[in-house]
């Protein structure tokens, strides 16, 4: 009952909140509506009793979905395949691809006027750009209502799919377990002088906006003197690089490469330096998705108890209530939320992150 | 009169196929360097990108000297080992040819990131295999060897070019008339004096080109730079000006794109010396209608230093991809010692393969890279043939059309087909023709270096007496010209379908859900696999693309002549 209330309530708050998101009005709730909704914004806010059946009736003739997400293998082909499995009317289309080229490839085609994408899963920073162009459409999907309300976006533009948590990997053949660094200060201990390395990427970034909210310019500045190495492999390549011994300790390790590591066997071993950074990647639906009906079946399907379940089994934090639970108790830092001008910010720190760990020759 | 008639015609057409392939993305590329943009939206005109890049030119002279010493050593480095070995290979009776062939393509197929993890688990400073067995006997804490220096840097980025100047050398070495060589002997030259004044004087079109192809492509470099320069706290001016630049959550490629704008007017430039080299064609050529037998020099009490030479090159490939294929037999990680055999496995083979639908991509990247190897070599033939035989006026443009996608960085130019196609009103968007209309442009300016390294030892005299006896174009160019220049086109074909096969940050952001392909499979593992699946699949991946290289060989050699 407490779930219908608040998927109730959140429909008629999106109703009155989004004007801009179309036309038409959205059908009372509880009332089964008198034609069925046609444009995506009425289809994403379909707040009635018979929405499934109204948009799994859409979702036939409209026959795919198209995802664009940042999610790895083997993880979204395995949800892919249970959603498919669920609605075998549906067929879902899937272009997966890094942030960098997911967003660019996104934002050129809406550049050029063109309607490919229905949904996209990827990280809610990168999002930022999209929301302020008004590309993305809000919705309303039940599924929310057992999500805690401040890991949902305000304006319901996205939902949170899995999370994922930047902390300090090293390499237990060389630092062991009672040495290793277990706050932020102690990354300062002389002994660590330059035997750390940090990622070049968003991850190295957000470490720094990380630095800077939690502990201040000055330390960072402390953190710049013990020669810390700028690497630009992958986040998952500076992973094997501490487990190979070659780099013996990173502030900004992902929590999933080091379980998956440890699960082999490799000496590695990973420590939240709180507050830990979260990586919140999210659902969200094109303005102008070509496939409306079924985007948002499969978007419940992200976020569903049995779609959030593959998250999770495959190394992936879930913001679900009752998902995990017990998991991931450290302190977190949801980034983007306590920053203002989040895309300035993000600038800033990349220009600190060089001036401070590279010596500008 | 017939042959004007076909000479402007054959120009005509590889203009306008070359035009069609490279102006939509140098448009595009022009116009990203003037766009003032905040976030995603174009807000105006500005010249604020070209400063940007002179000012962090300007800024410190060391990062001009880096980049100097960066390109110009990979270049160099690169140009002597290619030449000197495809001469050693070609020329002499030195041994391990077939080896080095194979070292060759093996290191086309294997993408320049996972390498560069292959050098870092060799020479890394700490736990670097060979580091860890100098420090048997050399007390040191950490390396004796550093990859992460400008030295890593130069060997890394040299070994790129080393075997792609071997490659387009290896054809017309191959095929050189030796009476020249023994002339020059009889003469009383020695052998530095026969090479000089013969051998690569005759060879010094290809070497001038190729030239002009290494030191762009080392300016314009990021991978080595990226991975090894900025851990070395090494920054040249491409590592500069992406990443200091390429701010915010949309990565803006303003000055990317100003840099790269820069440099087609170096392009540009370097072409002058040799247009005016090769309007000289004939004097080059050294295939004519005298019979001869092509004779290797033989080394005699040489051989054996001249082997232990060559061999060093396939060594220095194949160290790195040894560390990927011990890598690839470890559940995890760790330097070779006695210890880490007891984690040996062969599971990570079948592993890396359940990435997806393996068969569908792999099928997909043998059409893409096919098609775009046949595509730029064919294209590449008729415009070398053009520009090196016919007299149409301005038909250098034919060499400037193909040489200026050299300045694009793989990124860049994947955005700029990206935007060309969803612009255009040609329906290739989705499918793998999308990837190879980036492709051909962006291996367009390597097929002509083969084709016309090819062409130019042969002499005219061959086809003008095929057309004196009545031959079309397509019958000398059949009977004559492609059985002749197989060698050439063959390592062309080769080398684009090999760099088409094994390409990722273009082919990432082109490709689609019907068309994806190999290269796509090895990005993510390289985003989020272990090192030792990801080492597994692309061994797996470059066995089958060498091993296909090496059929395909075999096939050219029962057509060509002298192949």
């Amino acid at each position: 009952m407490g779930k219908l209330l608040s998927f109730v309530a959140i429909g008629a708050l999106l109703a009155s909140a989004c004007g801009g998101g179309g036309p038409g009005p959205v059908a009372a709730p509880g009332s089964p509506s008198a034609a069925p909704p046609t444009t995506v914004a009425d289809i994403a806010l379909y707040a009635a009793a018979d929405r499934q059946k109204v948009l799994e009736a859409g979702a036939k003739n409209e026959g795919t979905v198209s995802l664009y997400t940042s999610a790895v293998a083997p993880t979204m082909p395995l949800i892919i395949e249970a959603f498919q499995a669920k609605y075998p009317f549906l067929k879902v289309e899937m272009y997966r691809a890094d942030n960098a080229e997911l967003n660019q490839r996104f934002s050129q085609e809406e550049q050029a006027g063109k309607r490919i994408m229905d949904v996209l899963e990827t990280t809610t920073d990168g999002m930022t750009a999209f929301i302020s162009n008004k590309w993305l459409q809000p919705y309303a999907s039940p599924e929310t209502a057992a999500y805690p309300k401040d890991s949902l976006h305000p304006q319901a533009i996205w939902a949170p799919t899995r999370a994922s948590y930047v902390g300090l990997g090293y390499n237990t053949k060389l630092v062991s377990k009672a040495d290793a660094p277990k706050t932020f200060d102690d990354l300062l201990d002389p002994k660590w002088k330059a035997k750390m390395s940090i990622a070049s990427s968003a991850t190295g970034v957000r470490f720094v906006g990380n630095v800077l909210f939690s502990k201040g310019e000055d330390y960072l500045k402390k953190l710049g003197a013990q020669n810390v190495r700028v690497q630009n492999v992958s986040g998952r390549a500076l992973a094997d690089l501490v487990v190979a011994g070659e780099i013996p300790l990173s502030p900004t390790i992902f929590d999933s490469h080091v379980a998956d590591s440890k699960s082999q066997g490799a000496p590695i071993e990973w420590v939240p330096l709180e507050p830990a950074v979260v990586n919140l990647a999210a659902a969200a639906l094109s303005a102008k998705a070509p496939h409306p009906n079924a985007s948002m079946l499969f978007i419940d399907f992200l976020l569903s108890e049995q779609g959030q379940k593959i998250y999770f089994d495959h190394g992936y934090g879930s913001t679900r209530n009752g998902i995990g639970a017990g998991a991931a108790t450290f302190k977190k830092l949801y980034l983007e939320n306590v920053t203002p001008n989040y895309e300035e910010s993000f600038a800033k720190w990349q220009a600190l992150l060089r001036s401070t760990f590279t010596a500008q020759r | 009169m017939l042959a004007g008639r076909l000479e402007r015609g054959l120009f005509l057409a590889a203009a306008a196929v070359m035009a069609y392939f490279v102006v939509p993305p140098l448009l595009i590329l022009f116009l990203t360097s003037i766009e003032a943009t905040r976030g995603l939206q174009v807000t105006g005109l500005t010249f604020a990108h070209y400063e940007n890049v002179l000012s962090t030119g300007g800024a410190a002279a060391s990062l001009v000297g880096n980049t100097l010493v960066f390109g110009l050593g990979s270049a160099a480095l690169g140009l002597a080992a290619g030449v000197a070995l495809a001469w050693l290979v070609e020329r002499t009776d030195c041994p391990f040819k077939g080896v080095i062939y194979v070292a060759a393509f093996f290191s086309f197929a294997i993408p320049g990131v996972v390498k560069v993890i292959g050098w870092i688990l060799l020479l890394g400073p700490r736990a670097g295999a060979v580091n860890l067995a100098l420090r048997t006997v050399v007390p040191v804490e950490t390396g004796p060897l550093d990859v992460f220096s400008m030295g890593g840097m130069i060997l890394v980025e040299s070994l790129i070019w080393t075997p792609v100047v071997f490659l387009v050398m290896a054809a017309p070495l191959r095929s050189m008339d030796p009476s020249l060589e023994e002339a020059a002997a009889m003469a009383g030259a020695g052998l530095w004096g026969r090479l000089r004044s013969v051998t690569l004087a005759l060879a010094w079109p290809s070497i001038l080109s190729l030239l002009i192809l290494t030191l762009i492509r080392s300016l314009v470099s990021f991978d080595v730079p990226a991975l090894i320069g900025v851990p070395a706290d090494i920054a040249v001016l491409t590592t500069r000006i992406y990443n200091e630049i390429r701010t915010g959550l949309v990565p803006q490629y303003g000055e990317a794109s100003a840099y790269a704008s820069i440099l087609t007017v170096f392009v540009l430039l370097l072409l002058i010396p040799y247009a005016r080299l090769i309007r000289r064609a004939n004097r080059y050529a050294t295939i004519t209608g005298k019979a001869y037998r092509p004779r290797l020099y033989e080394l005699g009490r040489w051989r054996g230093f001249a082997g232990a030479c060559a061999l060093l090159f396939p060594v220095l490939v194949g160290l790195p991809m040894a560390m990927l294929l011990w890598a690839s037999l470890l559940r995890f990680y760790q330097p070779p010692t006695a210890d880490a055999l007891a984690f040996l496995t062969l599971d990570n083979y079948p592993a890396a393969l359940r990435n997806g639908d393996i068969v569908a991509a792999l099928r997909n990247t043998l059409v893409v890279s096919i098609l775009s190897a046949v595509a730029v070599m064919a294209l590449s033939f008729i415009a070398a043939w053009v520009v090196l035989r016919s007299r149409v006026p301005r038909r250098g443009l034919l060499d400037q059309l193909s040489s200026l996608p050299l300045v694009f960085p793989g990124v860049v130019l994947g955005i700029a087909v990206l935007r060309t196609y969803l612009t255009l009103p040609v329906p290739i968007f989705g499918t793998v023709l999308l990837l190879v209309a980036a492709y051909i442009p962006a291996y367009m300016a390597y097929g002509m270096r083969f084709a016309e390294a090819g062409l130019i030892q042969i002499h005219r005299e061959l086809e003008e007496s095929g057309l004196v006896h009545g031959g079309t174009f397509l019958s000398v160019a059949r009977t004559i010209l492609v059985p002749l220049m197989l060698p050439a086109l063959f390592g062309g074909f080769v080398y684009v379908f090999l760099l088409s096969a094994k390409e990722f940050s273009i082919a990432a952001l082109l490709y689609g859900p019907q068309s994806r392909v190999a290269s796509v499979a090895i990005w993510e593992l390289w985003q989020n696999g272990q090192i030792s699946q990801l080492a597994a699949f692309c061994l797996m991946v470059a066995g089958a693309l060498v091993a296909l290289s090496l059929v395909f060989r075999g096939l050219s050699r029962r057509y060509g002549v002298a192949a």
